[in-house]
């Protein structure tokens, strides 16, 4: 979904049924079917009407800025997974353009690890439920102690707590040696893939 | 009844502006001008002149005398806590009177007595950096240490750090000009600060209690704020803006102004640095502020003590890479060669030690006075 805040609120709403249940319900006068709905939503919006940019950039007023940011519900964001924030290249980035690593590569590495999890818990690292997160992605002391934070300081809500623990879990298991264990590094990285929409206020990562 | 009401309701009539107010309050006590602006009297040469030209305005004033009567807005002002006060009397502020653009009628929460200190003035854009914000934020604080009045608008970003800084300090008495009624804290997320100025220092409006945030309103205050500094410091802004109106008015009455520079990329930055290139006074410290009042500059020092852990390698590379203008990720790893890994642990180390904020994906660096933003 390009530009998802130009989405009716409803609309989006009535995903967050399907993304967490895999199935959809569709009722008529005599009839309900249920219809299986699997997907991967991939989703991208700016961060404010005007496209922002560094700090101090932004032209929206608050009240523009509020109702932009509000047409996405927090519970919506909260079942993204991964919200990255993605800024225009500056100019020395443009010209002095290295060549990253192809995607065909990246997508040997994904595959190898998601081979890696089927083998492991017999499912994908996504459909890992709270507690068999606790057999197969145990987190070490000092990983513990930042969630402890970030739940504490409101930062982060249970629902957000799991997501994390699964994208730790990935983000270990694309290691070239994964371990059981879930270290700090581990929960940071999966932290900082947690964007909060806020672009002019002072937010953490709340949800 | 006292003048109040009647000059409250002079103000709070629809379509009233400060030159309508003055015309017809000149050599008039507020209840002639109320009778002859709400057709009890005969309207001057140049009020029916504007009747004349205004088709209707005279029989809205009429109505208006019968909907809301002096008595109303006695009452209301007085209900809002908020004092009426008119050019002749007393209490008016001494630096507005004789003034070109002085407002008629001044509507007043709080104590007008702290403006017989020495007056700075701190305004800049809503839309400021976090550095910009600690700024203005620490200026306020040791300028309010150091006994001077800080005078400001309400608005979120520079003009809410500024006064939080003053309201830090134990002696500070700040000012606040806003441009809507008393009885309703605007922007709301300043609600906290809007109190604490009524309480500690004063709040002063021309608009009646019950007058809403207009955007029409916002620019006409800002003759008011530059006719009370004795020094005008922009923090940050943009290269339009309210803030550059506020100069030009400060200017036109010999106000010193200064600014304080920034990075030449930084949009929020290309007023202020465009103010020095035209000769402005560059602020850097509050010493240089105290100087330009005169004052003996060495008194300033920095008044809070910085008890952040010192960052080692790696953290402080990014601290020094975030330095001079906010960075992303991505540049972030370019610049230091971290890992991904080690980077976001980095992070995380200098947003827990206070070092550094996340911005919607652009990390700034901070000072010790980033918790009063």
């Amino acid at each position: 979904m390009d530009e998802i805040a130009e989405f009716a609120p409803k609309v989006l709403d009535n995903m967050r049924q399907p993304s967490e249940d895999r199935y959809i319900t569709v009722s008529r006068a005599r009839i309900h079917v249920r219809l299986p709905a699997d997907f991967l939503l991939v989703a991208a919006m700016n961060p404010c009407p005007c496209g922002g940019g560094a700090p101090g950039a932004c032209q929206c007023n608050d009240a523009h800025l509020q109702r932009y940011v509000r047409r996405l519900s927090g519970p919506i964001l909260d079942r993204f997974d991964l919200r990255v924030n993605v800024h225009r290249p500056g100019v020395e980035e443009l010209l002095s353009h290295e060549p990253g690593e192809s995607s065909a590569v990246v997508a040997e590495r994904v595959a190898e690890a998601r081979r890696l999890a089927e083998e492991r818990q017999g499912c994908l690292n996504s459909r890992l439920s709270g507690s068999r997160l606790d057999e197969f992605a145990p987190i070490d002391d000092a990983g513990r102690a930042v969630l402890r934070y970030e739940l504490e300081h409101d930062r982060l809500s249970a629902r957000g707590y799991h997501r994390i623990r699964r994208v730790a879990r990935s983000l270990v298991d694309l290691r070239s040696a994964p371990s059981l264990q879930i270290d700090e590094e581990a929960i940071q990285v999966a932290l900082g893939l947690r964007a909060s929409l806020n672009t002019t206020m002072r937010v953490g990562r709340v949800a | 009844m006292s003048a109040d009401g009647y000059l409250a309701a002079l103000a709070g009539l629809q379509l009233m502006n400060p030159n309508r107010l003055r015309h017809v309050l000149h050599n008039r006590t507020a209840v002639e001008a109320f009778d002859m602006a709400t057709g009890v009297a005969d309207p001057s040469p140049v009020l029916a002149t504007i009747f004349r030209k205004n088709e209707g305005l005279a029989r809205l004033w009429r109505q208006q005398r019968a909907d809301h009567p002096p008595d109303f807005w006695a009452a209301t002002c007085a209900g809002a806590d908020v004092q009426v006060v008119g050019e002749s009397d007393a209490c008016y502020p001494a630096q507005l009177r004789g003034d070109p653009g002085a407002p008629a009628v001044l509507f007043v929460r709080g104590d007008l007595s702290v403006l017989d200190a020495r007056r700075v003035g701190i305004i800049g854009t809503r839309n400021a950096t976090q550095q910009g914000r600690a700024t203005a934020a620490r200026f306020g604080a040791e300028l309010a240490d150091a006994g001077i009045v800080v005078v400001s608008r309400l608005a979120r970003g520079i003009d809410a750090a500024a006064h939080r800084g003053a309201l830090h300090a134990p002696t500070g008495r700040p000012v606040g000009i806003v441009g809507n009624g008393l009885d309703t804290p605007y922007p709301k997320q300043n609600t906290d600060i809007w109190n604490e100025v009524a309480e500690r220092g004063v709040l002063i409006s021309e608009w009646p209690p019950g007058t809403r945030p207009d955007a029409f309103r916002f620019p006409l205050r800002n003759r008011i704020l530059a006719a009370l500094c004795e020094v005008l410091v922009v923090v940050e802004s943009r290269e339009k803006g309210g803030s550059l109106i506020t100069v030009h008015e400060a200017i036109n009455r010999s106000v010193v102004v200064m600014a304080v520079p920034g990075a030449v990329n930084s949009r929020a930055s290309a007023g202020t640095n465009a103010l020095i290139a035209d000769g402005v006074q560059p602020a850097l410290e509050t010493a240089d502020i105290l100087m330009a009042l005169g004052l003996d500059g060495r008194r300033a020092g920095r008044q809070r003590f910085d008890a952040r852990p010192q960052p080692s390698e790696p953290q402080a590379d990014i601290v020094a890479a975030c330095r001079n203008e906010p960075r992303t990720l991505d540049s972030l790893l370019l610049i230091t060669g971290l890992a991904l890994g080690d980077m976001a642990l980095a992070l995380a180390r200098l947003e827990r030690d206070g070092w550094i904020i996340e911005n919607g994906g652009w990390f700034e660096v901070v000072d010790e006075w980033a918790d009063l933003t």
